[in-house]
């Protein structure tokens, strides 16, 4: 199963849930400035790079963790992804979450101030203090993630059983999709 | 739901002119913002047609796409994503933003501007259309090489 963890920059809220997800980070208590700075890709995201799904490990179970930074395709990104793996009969194989809810302003000044500015120096002392306030929420989230991939264990958010517009059954030859 | 929307029924030969009242889902920022793939039609070799709105980020969401489906390991003979890219794309998208405007103003005011603009460039939707069916032939033809001989 493909897991996609996605925020706005893929920088910050979306790769502490993967990290949590892939183990790299322990829930039992708070994570020290150190621990997030080694998580992969955690504040070291150039600004080309959005749109761009990153490969971030795999869990136990054989499960693949990715991240990506969608800016604000909002919610809409969750669906689009839905809605493709449905048309390719592949829903049952990728859970996307979005992090975005979970992001504080702390870290999104922290961030823009790191990323945006390059001012390391404040802005990443202001995301890491963001971050471990949010952390508690983005562990919740994970283990609310890891139970869709569980079967039986929930469906993917914005995700709703029945008919919602798009989707057919998979017909014989190429589908061809037009998008702006 | 705009110059895609158009495309899509100018690959499936619904329309052939700058004709867009009569396209369902046209102008409808319900569909645009839902995100999910819009089904539009089959074409005669049975491939089914969807269109995709994806606002403004349209570089970001296309690029992100195509990661998708490649890490989910599907082929080009499967499910090909063509981009339909006009100039005056963001006048389209602005008007869409007024359509909040009560009593019918806005959605007038999102249909004038998209007949315009689709108007205008729909040569170039023709013509990206005329290549994406180059290519469709062009899969085809690798995917089934002995249906596609002269004779066969």
């Amino acid at each position: 199963m493909k897991i996609i963890y996605h925020c706005f920059g893929g920088s910050h809220s979306s790769v502490t849930a993967a990290a949590i997800h892939l183990g790299l980070l322990s829930t039992d208590r708070l994570p020290t400035a150190e621990e997030l700075m080694k998580v992969p890709y955690f504040d070291k995201t150039p600004g080309e790079i959005y749109g761009v799904i990153r490969y971030m490990g795999q869990t136990q179970d054989g499960h693949q963790v990715y991240v990506l930074g969608k800016k604000n395709l909002g919610r809409r990104m969750n669906r689009i992804f839905i809605g493709l793996a449905e048309l390719l009969g592949m829903e049952r194989e990728i859970v996307v979450t979005n992090t975005m809810p979970y992001v504080n302003i702390l870290m999104m000044l922290g961030g823009y101030l790191s990323r945006r500015w390059g001012l390391t120096f404040p802005g990443r002392a202001i995301l890491i203090w963001g971050t471990r306030l949010a952390f508690p929420a983005l562990a919740d989230l994970v283990r609310q993630t890891r139970l869709k991939t569980i079967p039986g264990g929930g469906e993917n958010e914005d995700y709703p059983s029945g008919d919602h517009g798009g989707a057919s059954p998979p017909g014989c030859g190429p589908r061809v999709s037009g998008h702006n | 739901m705009h110059h895609p929307l158009v495309a899509a029924h100018v690959y499936l030969g619904t329309i052939n002119a700058p004709d867009f009242a009569r396209l369902g889902g046209y102008c409808e920022m319900s569909l645009d913002n839902s995100g999910y793939p819009l089904e539009i039609g089959n074409d005669p070799h049975g491939n089914q047609v969807y269109t995709l709105g994806l606002g403004r980020l349209i570089d970001v969401g296309s690029r992100a796409i195509h990661d998708f489906v490649r890490i989910l390991g599907i082929e080009e003979g499967e499910l090909l994503l063509q981009e339909i890219r006009i100039p005056g794309e963001l006048d389209i998208w602005a008007a869409s933003k007024a359509s909040w405007l009560p009593g019918g103003m806005g959605s007038r005011i999102n249909r004038l501007i998209s007949n315009y603009v689709l108007t205008r460039e729909f040569p170039l939707i023709q013509r990206q259309v005329s290549a994406l069916t180059r290519h469709v032939t062009r899969l085809r033809k690798e995917m089934n090489p002995c249906s596609m001989a002269p004779g066969a």
